[in-house]
C-alpha cells in the first residue's frame, strides 16, 4: 500500500466516525499528528537551537570581545602543562564553557562556530545526496530495464564500499589533486572535497527508496490514465509520480542529517576533515581527547553537544515518519 | 651535510645528538685511567632479572651501518661497539673510546686521523675483533643503495681516490683511504677535507667492526654480530626481541656498557595511549618496563603536577631539539617581511601550545645554551626573547610600513603531528596580528621533511615552515652549516637548509669557518655566523629549544638520560627484586 493509498484509508475512516465532515489533505493528516507529539516538540526544539545558534553565532563574539581562534595565554599555567587556570577548564564568566588547554581559546565560541561548520558541511551533502538520491531513483524506477540495472549496480557497488575507510582514503588523494593544480592546501578545498565525499556515500541510501517507491507507482492506475491521455515523460515523471514521494523522501532526509553529522564529525576526527584554526566539533573531541583525564570539561562539551544534536535529529525524524506513516507502530 | 633528521622525521622517532655535553677539545695527551673498563658500578645496581622495554615500533634498522635513528642508537650499544662512543655516568656524558683506545691523533690539523685499538677484543663467537674487521664496517656502509638508512658521514668525509663502491658492487676493490698498522693495533683515516671533531663523527655505526665472513648484507639487520654485553637470542621483525648475555665481552675492556639484567626483552606494537597509560599507572609488566619510543605527553600535566609522587621513576631533561620557523627566501623576497615575521611571532603561545616550560625554554638561537662556546645570546626583534617572548605586533606592523608592496599573503607549512597544529595556529594568529593573511597548509607525517625541502617549480612552495633540527654531535659544526649553508642547496632541493639562505656574502664565510680546525675556534666562528644570518637576513624564527619526559617502571633503577643521543638510555638500567 502505497503512503497516498494510506492517507485515502484514514481519510475514509475519519469520514465515517467524525462528523461534519471535512476534507483533509494528507499533509494536514500528517502535521496534526506531529503536533500532538511531544517528542517532536522537544527534538525539534534542540534541533532549532542549534540552527538559530549557528545562524546568530557571530554576535558573540562581540559580546565577549573575543574571536573563537583568538588565543589567550593568560588563562594558561604554564608550569602546569599550559592547562586552564580554574576549575572545570577555566570557566569564567568572560569564557563561559572554559577555555583550550594550551591554546586557550574560548570553547564556547568555538563551540558555537563549530555548530556552523559541522552543521552547515552536514546540511549541504544532504541537500547534494538528496538531488541526486531523488535524481538517480526516478531514473532507475520508472525507465527499468537496462538503465535500471546500471544504476542499481552502481548503488550497490557504492553501498558495499566501507564509505569512512573509502573517504579517509580518498580525501588526501583529491587534495592533493586540487593542491597540485594549484590550490593551497587550505579549508578552502578541504570543506568542498568533505561534501563531494559524504554526499557521494549518502546518495544510494535515498536513491534505493525512491527507486522502490516509484516501481510500484508507475504500474498504478493513475499512472495509466495520464499515460493513456497522451501525458509525455517529463509530466508522468515530475507532476504524477514526484508528488507522492515526497514522505519518503522527508523522512530519509531528516535521518540522513545525523548520519552525515556524525560522518563530518569523524572525518575530521580521523584527520581528514578541516584543519587549523577552523573551529569544527570533531576536531575539538579529537583535540580534547589526550585532555580527557586532566580537563574532562573540553572532551565532555563538544562530545555531549554532538550527541544531543544528533539524538534530536534522530527523534525528530522518526516523529516525521510516524506522522507520514500511521502504521508504523509507536 | 647531514640529512639525518629527514630521516628521523619521516619515521617519527626521536632526537639524537648530545646535550647537556659540552664539546671539549678532544684530548691529544696521555690516555686517561676512565678510558679502560670496566664502567663504574651504578649505586644499588641489582645483577639478574628481565628488563623490559615496550615499544610503539620496531626498530627502523639495528644493523650498524643503517642505523640513524636516535633511541636505537642509544639501544644498540647493548650489542654494537663502536670506533668511539658516548658514556654517561651520573648524568655527564662525556666522548671515549670504545673499540678504540684512545680518541685518535692528528699530525695534520685533522686530515689524517690514528686511533690506536683495544688489544682482545672478541665477538661473540669468541673469534678477534680485527682492525680490518673495522675497516670493513667502514666500507659495506659505502654500499648504501643496498644497505640504506643510515649516516653518510663516513662518504662524505674520506677521501675515495680509487672511486670504491661498497663490497657488494665492488668486490675486489678497496677504500685506501682507510689503513691498518702492521701490527694491527692502530688505525688510519685519510680525510677528504680537515674534520676537526672527527672522532664524534667515528660514534656512529658505519665505524663499527662487522667480520667480513658473517656479513650477510641485507639480512645482518636482522642478526648482527655482537661485540658487547649482550648477543640477540630472537628477534621477530615487528613483533619482539630477546637479548641474553655474551659471555665473550670482557667488562675490563669496556669504559661505558654495564650488563646488570640476565635477560632484554623488547616488545614492540603498542598504541602511544595505551602505552603511556601502562607506563604512567604502573602496572603488571610495566612496573619493570620503559619505552624508547613513547614519552609522556598526554599524562604529561598529571605527571607534571605531582611530580613528587614520580620522582623516581620521572625523566624530564633537555633534547637536543631546536624547533624554530624557516622563511623561505625564495618567496619571500623582501627582508623587511622577514623581519616583521620574527617580530610577529609570539613565542608564548607557541610554548603554552607546545606544553608550557615543560616542553621547553625559549631560544634566540637554534644553538642550545649548552654549547657554550657556540652559543650567542642576541636579541631578535630588538628584544630578549627569554625576558619578553610576546610578539612584537607594532614593530611587525611598523616593518611592513616599509613595503607597502611587498608579499603579505603567507602559507604556512606544518606536520600533523602531536602539538604541530596548535603550535601553527597560535603562529598564525601573530601573523595575523601583524597584518600578515595566512593560509595553513596541513603535511602529512610521512615525507614531510622532503616535501618541505623541495624547491621544484611544479609544487606550491610554503612561505613559512614549521620545523626542527636535532645535532648529530654536540657542536655548531653539527647544526649551523647543514641548516644555514647556502652551497648545500641543489636547484630543486634545498636539503635541510629549509629557509633557502643563498646569501652570497655568507659563502665566503663559510668557506673560511671550513678552514677552521681548532675545535673551540670553529664553534665561535659558527656562533658568530649564525648570530648574522638570524639577526641580518632574518630567515630562520627560533622559537625554543625542546625538552623530553619519560616514564619507566617502579621496579627499574639506573635508568638515565643519555646526553650523547638525547633520549633516555636503559645501558646502565637494573631490575629491583
Amino acid at each position: 500500500m502505497s503512503i497516498y493509498e494510506k492517507a485515502s484509508v484514514i481519510r475514509a475512516l475519519k469520514l465515517i466516525e467524525a462528523a461534519p465532515i471535512t476534507g483533509r489533505s494528507p499533509a494536514a493528516i500528517a502535521w496534526s499528528h506531529l503536533k500532538s507529539d511531544r517528542t517532536a516538540w522537544v527534538s525539534s526544539f534542540f534541533v532549532f537551537i542549534f540552527l538559530f545558534i549557528g545562524v546568530i553565532a557571530p554576535i558573540f563574539p562581540r559580546i565577549l570581545h573575543t574571536t573563537p581562534d583568538a588565543f589567550h595565554p593568560e588563562t594558561l599555567d604554564a608550569d602546569r602543562g599550559a592547562m586552564p587556570i580554574g576549575s572545570f577548564g577555566g570557566i569564567s564568566t568572560q569564557h563561559w564553557f572554559g577555555v583550550e588547554p594550551r591554546t586557550g581559546r574560548d570553547i564556547f565560541l568555538r563551540f558555537v562556530f563549530g555548530a556552523r561548520t559541522s552543521l552547515s558541511i552536514a546540511l549541504i551533502a544532504t541537500v547534494i545526496a538528496t538531488v541526486i538520491g531523488v535524481s538517480i531513483g526516478l531514473m532507475s524506477g520508472f525507465f527499468g530495464g537496462k538503465v535500471d540495472q546500471v544504476l542499481s549496480r552502481l548503488m550497490e557497488i557504492i553501498l558495499a564500499f566501507p564509505s569512512i575507510l573509502f573517504a579517509l582514503a580518498i580525501t588526501p588523494v583529491l587534495e592533493s589533486v586540487l593542491t597540485r593544480a594549484g590550490l593551497p592546501d587550505g579549508n578552502g578545498v578541504r570543506i568542498p572535497v568533505m561534501i563531494f565525499v559524504i554526499s557521494t556515500f549518502g546518495w544510494p541510501y535515498i536513491a534505493r527508496i525512491v527507486r522502490g517507491q516509484v516501481i510500484s507507482l508507475r504500474e498504478r492506475e493513475f499512472i495509466e490514465a495520464a499515460r493513456a491521455l497522451g501525458a509525455s515523460r517529463w509530466h508522468l515523471v515530475f507532476r504524477e509520480i514526484l508528488p507522492n514521494l515526497w514522505a519518503p523522501i522527508l523522512v530519509t532526509v531528516a535521518l540522513n542529517i545525523p548520519t552525515f553529522i556524525t560522518t563530518e564529525a569523524a572525518l575530521t576526527f580521523l584527520g581528514a576533515g578541516v584543519i587549523e584554526p577552523t573551529s569544527d566539533w570533531g576536531a575539538m573531541l579529537l583535540a580534547s581527547v589526550p585532555f580527557y583525564r586532566v580537563d574532562p570539561m573540553y572532551t565532555f562539551i563538544p562530545g555531549f553537544a554532538l550527541f544531543i544534536l544528533v539524538l534530536a535529529f534522530n527523534l525528530l525524524g522518526d516523529s516525521v515518519r510516524d506522522a507520514l506513516d500511521p502504521k508504523s507502530s509507536r | 651535510m647531514s640529512l639525518r633528521n629527514k630521516f628521523l622525521a619521516s619515521v617519527g622517532a626521536l632526537a639524537l645528538g648530545a646535550t647537556a655535553m659540552s664539546m671539549a677539545p678532544i684530548a691529544q695527551a696521555a690516555t686517561p685511567a676512565s678510558w679502560s673498563g670496566p664502567a663504574p658500578a651504578v649505586k644499588g645496581a641489582v645483577t639478574g632479572g628481565t628488563l623490559t622495554i615496550l615499544n610503539q615500533g620496531d626498530f627502523e634498522h639495528i644493523d650498524p651501518a643503517r642505523n640513524y635513528v636516535g633511541g636505537t642508537l642509544d639501544f644498540y650499544r647493548f650489542f654494537i661497539r663502536t670506533l668511539t662512543q658516548y658514556r654517561t655516568i651520573n648524568g655527564k656524558t662525556e666522548l671515549v673510546p670504545d673499540v678504540a683506545a684512545d680518541l685518535g691523533t692528528t699530525k695534520d690539523n685533522g686530515k689524517t686521523w690514528t686511533f690506536k685499538l683495544r688489544a682482545n677484543l672478541k665477538y661473540e663467537d669468541g673469534s678477534k675483533i680485527t682492525c680490518q674487521d673495522l675497516k670493513y664496517g667502514t666500507m659495506r656502509s659505502y654500499n648504501d643503495d643496498i644497505l640504506d638508512g643510515g649516516t653518510t658521514y663516513a662518504k662524505d668525509f674520506l677521501q675515495n681516490e680509487t672511486g670504491f663502491k661498497g663490497p657488494y658492487t665492488d668486490p675486489t676493490g678497496d677504500l685506501t683511504s682507510i689503513t691498518c698498522s702492521p701490527k694491527g693495533d692502530a688505525i688510519t683515516y685519510k680525510l677528504a677535507y680537515a674534520v676537526p671533531y672527527f672522532a664524534y663523527v667515528t660514534t656512529f655505526g658505519s665505524f663499527s667492526p662487522v667480520p667480513k665472513a658473517k656479513d650477510t648484507k641485507q639480512n645482518y639487520d636482522l642478526r648482527p654480530v655482537s661485540s658487547g654485553p649482550y648477543k640477540i637470542e630472537s628477534y621477530n621483525r615487528g613483533k619482539n626481541m630477546t637479548l641474553i648475555r655474551n659471555k665473550n665481552w670482557d667488562p675490563k675492556s669496556d669504559p661505558l656498557r654495564w650488563n646488570y639484567p640476565d635477560k632484554i626483552v623488547v616488545k614492540f606494537g603498542y598504541e602511544q595511549n595505551a602505552l603511556e597509560n601502562m607506563l604512567f599507572s604502573d602496572s603488571g609488566e610495566a612496573k619493570r618496563a620503559m619505552s624508547l619510543d613513547t614519552q609522556m605527553v598526554t599524562n604529561l600535566a598529571e605527571a607534571m603536577t605531582y611530580s613528587p609522587i614520580f620522582k623516581d621513576r620521572l625523566y624530564a631533561f633537555d633534547s637536543p631539539y631546536a624547533r624554530y620557523l624557516a622563511i623561505n627566501m625564495d618567496t619571500v623576497k623582501d627582508v623587511n617581511v622577514r623581519k616583521a615575521i620574527q617580530c610577529a611571532v609570539n613565542l608564548e603561545t607557541v610554548l603554552l601550545a607546545a606544553g608550557g616550560t615543560y616542553a621547553g625554554a625559549y631560544s634566540n638561537s637554534l644553538i642550545p645554551t649548552s654549547l657554550k662556546n657556540a652559543y650567542r645570546n642576541f636579541n631578535v626583534c630588538g628584544r630578549d626573547v627569554h625576558k619578553s617572548p610576546e610578539g612584537q605586533t607594532d614593530a611587525a606592523k611598523a616593518l611592513l610600513a616599509k613595503s607597502p608592496n611587498a608579499k603579505k599573503d603567507l602559507i604556512l607549512a606544518y606536520r600533523d603531528k602531536g602539538t604541530e597544529p596548535a603550535r601553527a595556529a597560535a603562529v598564525q594568529q601573530a601573523l595575523l596580528a601583524a597584518g600578515f593573511k595566512v593560509t595553513m597548509m596541513k603535511l602529512d607525517r610521512a615525507g614531510y621533511y622532503t616535501r618541505i625541502g623541495q624547491r621544484d617549480v611544479g609544487v606550491v612552495q610554503p612561505d613559512v615552515i614549521q620545523t626542527s633540527w636535532g645535532f648529530d654531535w654536540a657542536a655548531a659544526s653539527g647544526i649551523v652549516p647543514a641548516l644555514l649553508d647556502g652551497r648545500t642547496m641543489s636547484p630543486t632541493d634545498s636539503h635541510s637548509n629549509y629557509s633557502r639562505q643563498n646569501e652570497p656574502s655568507m659563502q665566503s664565510l663559510f668557506e673560511k669557518a671550513d678552514m677552521i680546525t681548532d675545535a673551540l675556534k670553529s664553534d665561535k666562528a659558527l656562533g658568530d655566523l649564525e648570530q648574522k644570518i638570524i639577526v641580518d637576513f632574518a630567515g630562520i624564527v627560533p622559537m625554543y629549544i625542546e625538552a623530553s619526559t619519560f616514564m619507566t617502571g617502579s621496579k627499574l633503577g639506573g635508568v638515565q638520560a643519555d646526553g650523547g643521543y638525547g633520549t633516555l638510555s636503559p645501558l646502565a638500567a637494573f631490575v629491583r627484586k
